[in-house]
């Protein structure tokens, strides 16, 4: 009966629960297909666990594959952002180097502008100053002063008048007039009177000095001398103005007004409009100056410490006025404005100059600080530097002003730098020209990359250069920017960014950029220093473009979006890499959470499954336990119905099937009790019969006994019956027994007669015998002689083969002869068609012949050497026709005779294989003959083996016939015997009926 | 003797001789041209066949650019087709031009391949044209020797038959 359980089914699922142990957990895995329990667990499990597996799995790879994809694109959009910035940013850069260079252009256009004013305006001054001195010397020389001189010039002695006020005068004058002292000579060149004191009365003018070039000039009228050696101060160059003493048109004498040194100091030193370092200065021709340099504290004029030899002196000399760049005598590079000033027939150059490098960056003071607009522009623009350069390569500005200040980019310390290529690129290709970034020593050999420009003259010529150094950190924010965005975007991950490596690659395969990791890279920065050589790098410095999975250089597996980068002769390779870890890591998350997912199912599972098994195998277990006591023989117990399910109804069916059984097994016992009774009746009746009276019956009853009883009454009715009739046949059998006898007697005797008769068959049969041993003696001879006509046949057959082989040899050798014969035929055909073409050929050439006899005779008397000719040709073709035509001839009757040969041994060979067939016949009926020798010698021997075997059987049949005699002889006498034995079987038929009346029968029914 | 000289002088002529199929009375004919009338000898020419031409007339070939008409030799003149291979002679005579004058005629004239350049025998005797079964409009003349005949054909009536 099943049970009823009112527990809740949350606790009983507790329960059983409580109940699993580690051991049972363990044990429904071994040998899980033992029990329902661990079959249910294991597919349950299978059945949950593998569409989760397959599901984690395409889940991981699809959405593996979705973020992948999705990383490239992101890369390969910040890639192309960044390119596009970087392409901007070095534009930009260009453009303002270019505004740079236009700005210092227009500077030094106006510079020029302003120097070539300058310039003009001095000139006019320096032309006005000596005009004024012309005039004063004009006016002194016809003014009454000369007077005295006229005296002075007459008699030196008058020179006395000179002295004391009239000198002072004189000075002041002189003084007033800017000039530095009055000498007057006679017209032989004497020194008559001068306001020098260091100049003796009476000293003559040196030929070839400046007195004795002014003594010359100054007789006519009044002219400038310019400077030369003086003959009264050595190693002095004077300069005068010279004029005529002339009275009455008769020449007393010449002044000689000196020129102050210092006469244009008020002009050339005047340096305003020229900065702090411009100055103008005037130069003669013969390359020293004509006035006092603002350099150089001691007098520059006509010194020849002081010489300037720039080309510009000769082009002003020349008569040409210009603005340049130069270098000034000094070495310094300056604008420089210059033009050609004449002096009363004496040509001077007159230079106005600033400095360059003023010029181009003009400071101004801001906050008690000086500042130039360049410098103004590297802090705006936040560029490390920014150079002027001259088209030699000189460094004139420099904001920074370090090392490489004023030294020569093309042949100075610095010229193999990146720097100094970039200006030699600028002069070369007259564009703006950008270097890669390599160690540059003027800055502490840190990296650096520049910039260049040319800046055009008015000639479209380079003029100048104008050079920035490349801030890396602008670079450096273009690569970063894409953190920049990710940093405040909402698609983050756990609140992480996942950052992508941006950077630059040369084709040093060295880093372009700084990365704000530089430490993973074991550098403190990876510009220049950081190496990059991966796939990623080749490619792009190859100029592809692509994105890939790679491993980077530090080893890590990335994924990578690289494209080439070109600007001006810079290629370098740009790559963009996200780590694939932290690309990936959302899909590991999942896949965490997967698995997490997977093994709380996979707990759960066996949880239920334990639980649900447990509850099936539960009511199985009770089934089993009663079934086992019900093998017993135990039909009183009955299963407890746990459950409600087919289980439990199962149980409960067990339960009234054991009831069923238990009902029946007392019925049996019952009907068992029954039969025991009419069994023991039965016997009872039986024990009657065992005294011999067949005429009891046995009760009948309605059970299995009744049946039996009835069984035995029928048996004992017809044994009744029987034993009757063995009566009746044991009567009959007697008195047959005594017929019998009698007749085997007679029976012996008969036999004896025959055992006789049969002794002399033997007698017979040995005789018999004896003649078919003989017989087959013979027959064994006959084999014998058979035997050896068969091996005699065996040689015949030899010899015959043999000869037949020889046949056959001479057979294969007359074909040989054939085949030869006919190769012999087809040689010869050959031949006669080698001749036919000897005839065919004597045919043309005779053909020949004839065209040729018939063009000599239409060539008339000229042709008749060549118609000999052609008679000639034609005869040896008749000869060859004719010997062709005998060849075969011959060649005709070779092939007959060889067609003969050929069909005589075609009939000999024809003969030899008649031969051969014949001998093959004649074999083969050797052959026959030796097999059916043989065959009659097997006969003749199975005749012999017959016959002996005849031989030995009738010895046997003798034997045999003995063997029946003897056995008649025994046979009457078993006869006799037998004529005994029927005697005795009637008397114990006798006594069988005796026997029989011993049993109490029913004669009635016999 | 002289006319012996002569004749001995006038048999020095070259000739081309032809020897054709049929023996007549005995004797092989030879058709004979002169050896300036003789232009080549051609051991092959390709015949283009004109329609509706006679017999003899096989047809149209080429020689040195020039188109010219193939005559049968066999056929024109009476003989038998002879066996073996066959020659084309190129012939040149002369006919009388519409304006006066003379005009060249060509022909190629197909021979069995029996001929010779020779000089003529030194005895021969005319014959009639005739006589031999032979047509005389197509004839000039014929000469027997002792071992043949010797025919000397006409071309012209076969070549230009309005003349």
């Amino acid at each position: 009966m099943a049970n009823t359980s009112k527990e809740k089914p949350a606790e009983k699922i507790l329960s059983r629960m409580k109940g699993l142990k580690a051991a049972d957990l363990k044990g429904l895995f071994v040998g899980w297909r033992r029990s329902i329990k661990s079959k249910l667990l294991v597919w349950l499990l299978l059945i949950s666990l593998v569409p989760l597996a397959v599901i984690a799995f395409f889940s991981y790879r699809y959405s593996a594959s979705a973020l992948q994809q999705q990383s490239f694109e992101n890369l390969e959009t910040t890639l192309a952002f960044e390119k596009q910035a970087l392409q901007a940013y070095f534009s930009e850069q260009e453009k303002t180097l270019s505004n740079l260079a236009d700005t210092m252009n227009l500077f030094q256009q106006e510079a020029f502008v302003k120097l070539t004013a300058i310039r003009e305006l001095q000139k006019r001054q320096v032309t006005d100053y000596f005009q004024m001195r012309f005039q004063d010397v004009q006016t002194f020389s016809i003014s009454p002063q000369q007077s005295v001189f006229l005296k002075v010039a007459r008699d030196r002695a008058a020179a006395s008048e000179l002295a004391g006020s009239m000198a002072d005068l004189m000075k002041l004058w002189l003084v007033q007039r800017d000039f530095h002292s009055l000498t007057f000579l006679s017209t032989s060149g004497q020194v008559l009177y001068s306001t020098d004191s260091d100049i003796a009365v009476g000293a003559s003018a040196q030929e070839g000095s400046a007195e004795a070039a002014a003594l010359q000039k100054g007789q006519q009228e009044v002219a400038f001398i310019d400077y030369s050696h003086s003959s009264f101060f050595a190693e002095q160059s004077v300069s005068y103005f010279a004029a005529p003493l002339v009275n009455e048109d008769r020449l007393e004498g010449v002044f000689l007004f000196r020129l102050r040194n210092d006469a244009l100091d008020g002009i050339m030193k005047n340096t305003s409009g020229l900065g702090k370092n411009g100055e103008s200065y005037m130069i003669g021709s013969d390359g020293m100056f004509r006035s006092n340099s603002v350099y150089f504290e001691e007098s520059t004029v006509a010194n020849a410490a002081y010489i300037v030899d720039t080309e510009s002196v000769v082009y002003a000399l020349a008569g040409e006025s210009g603005e340049e760049t130069t270098i000034n005598y000094r070495g310094d590079y300056v604008l420089s404005s210059y033009t050609s000033v004449d002096v009363y027939g004496t040509k001077w150059v007159l230079f106005v100059e600033v400095d360059q490098g003023e010029t181009m960056a003009p400071s101004h003071e801001e906050e008690g600080e000086l500042v130039d607009h360049l410098k103004e522009l590297a802090e705006k623009y936040g560029f490390p530097d920014i150079y002027l350069l001259n088209t030699d390569g000189y460094v004139f500005y420099s904001v920074k002003a370090g090392k490489d200040h004023f030294t020569n980019m093309l042949n100075g310390p610095y010229a193999k730098s990146g720097f100094a290529g970039t200006v030699r690129g600028v002069l070369e290709k007259k564009a703006v020209k950008m270097s890669d970034y390599s160690f540059y020593e003027p800055i502490d050999n840190k990296a650096a990359a520049f910039m260049a420009a040319p800046i055009m003259n008015k000639k479209g010529e380079v003029g100048m250069i104008a050079a920035i150094q490349m801030p890396i950190d602008k670079i450096n924010a273009v690569l970063d920017i894409r953190h920049e965005f990710e940093k405040d975007s909402t698609h983050q991950f756990e609140g992480k960014v996942i950052s992508a490596e941006n950077y630059l690659v040369g084709q040093d395969k060295l880093w372009r950029s700084e990365s704000p990791n530089a430490q993973k890279y074991g550098v403190e920065s990876t510009l220049l220093k950081a190496k990059a050589d991966t796939k990623a790098v080749q490619e792009a410095l190859a100029g592809k473009d692509s994105t890939d999975v790679i491993v980077n250089s530090m080893g890590e597996t990335v994924l990578s979006s690289w494209a080439p980068f070109k600007y001006n002769d810079v290629s370098w390779a740009l790559i963009s890499e996200a780590n694939y870890d932290e690309v990936h890591q959302p899909v590991t998350s999942l896949m965490r959470i997967i698995g997490l997912t997977l093994l709380a199912v996979a707990a759960l599972v066996v949880v239920v499954s334990l639980l649900v098994a447990s509850g099936i195998t539960k009511q199985i277990g009770e089934i089993v336990k009663v079934m086992a006591k019900v093998e017993k023989g135990d039909y009183s117990e009955r299963v407890p119905v746990t459950s409600k399910d087919e289980l439990g109804r199962l149980a409960g069916d067990f339960n009234t099937m054991t009831g069923t059984i238990q009902n029946l097994i007392q019925t049996r016992q019952d009907e068992h009790d029954k039969l025991n009774t009419s069994i023991i009746r039965l016997l009872e009746e039986i024990t009657v019969l065992a005294d011999g009276d067949l005429t009891i019956r046995a009760t009948v009853t309605d059970d299995v006994i009744g049946t039996l009883a009835d069984s035995l009454n029928l048996m004992l009715e017809n044994l009744g019956r029987a034993f009757r009739r063995i009566k009746d046949s044991a009567e009959q059998v007697g008195s047959t027994a005594n017929i019998l006898s009698e007749s085997t007697g007679e029976l012996a005797e008969q036999n004896n007669a025959q055992s006789k008769m049969i002794n002399e068959a033997v007698e017979k049969i040995g005789l018999l015998t004896e003649e078919i041993r003989k017989a087959a003696d013979k027959a064994v001879q006959s084999a014998g002689s058979s035997k050896e006509s068969s091996h005699v046949a065996e040689d015949g057959a030899a010899a015959v083969r043999e000869t037949s082989q020889s046949m056959e040899a001479i057979r294969s050798n007359v074909q040989n002869t054939a085949r030869a014969i006919k190769r012999l035929g087809e040689s010869s055909q050959e031949i006669s068609d080698f001749a036919r073409n000897i005839n065919e050929i004597s045919d043309r050439t005779s053909i020949l012949a004839l065209n040729a006899s018939i063009q000599a005779a239409a060539a008339g008397e000229e042709g008749r050497g060549f118609a000999v000719v052609a008679e000639e040709i034609q005869r040896l073709a008749e000869r060859a026709a004719v010997s062709t035509r005998q060849i075969e001839t011959l060649i005709r009757n070779i092939l007959g005779e060889i067609t003969e040969a050929g069909v005589s041994m075609d009939a000999s060979i024809q003969e030899v294989v008649q031969g051969t067939k014949l001998s093959q016949n004649a074999l083969a009926k050797l052959e026959e003959i030796t097999s059916r020798s043989n065959e009659v010698a097997s006969l003749i021997e199975d005749v012999a083996a017959v016959s002996k075997e005849q031989s030995e059987t009738t010895a046997a049949l003798a034997g045999k016939m003995k063997e029946i005699g003897g056995i008649s002889l025994e046979t009457a006498q078993e006869t006799l015997g037998a004529s005994i034995s029927m005697r005795e079987m009637a008397a114990m038929g006798d006594d069988m009926l005796q026997a029989v009346t011993a049993f109490k029968i029913d004669d009635k029914k016999a | 003797m002289q006319a012996e000289r002569k004749d001995k002088k006038k048999a020095a002529m070259k000739t081309v001789a032809v020897r054709m199929a049929n023996s007549t009375q005995g004797r092989e004919p030879a058709l004979l041209f002169a050896a300036r009338q003789a232009e080549e000898v051609l051991p092959d020419a390709e015949v283009h066949p004109l329609p509706f031409a006679p017999d003899w007339l096989l047809g149209l070939s080429t020689w040195r650019r020039q188109v010219l008409p193939v005559l049968d030799a066999a056929k024109l003149y009476g003989f038998d087709a002879a066996a073996g291979r066959h020659l084309y002679l190129v012939l040149r005579t002369a006919a009388p031009a519409a304006e006066g004058g003379r005009r060249l005629l060509r022909c190629l004239l197909k021979i069995p391949s029996q001929i010779s350049a020779r000089e003529l025998p030194a005895q021969c005797a005319a014959s009639s044209a005739a006589e031999n079964g032979l047509d005389p409009a197509l004839i000039k003349g014929v000469f027997a020797h002792e071992n043949g005949l010797l025919i000397v054909p006409d071309l012209l009536p076969a070549l230009c038959p309005a003349a």
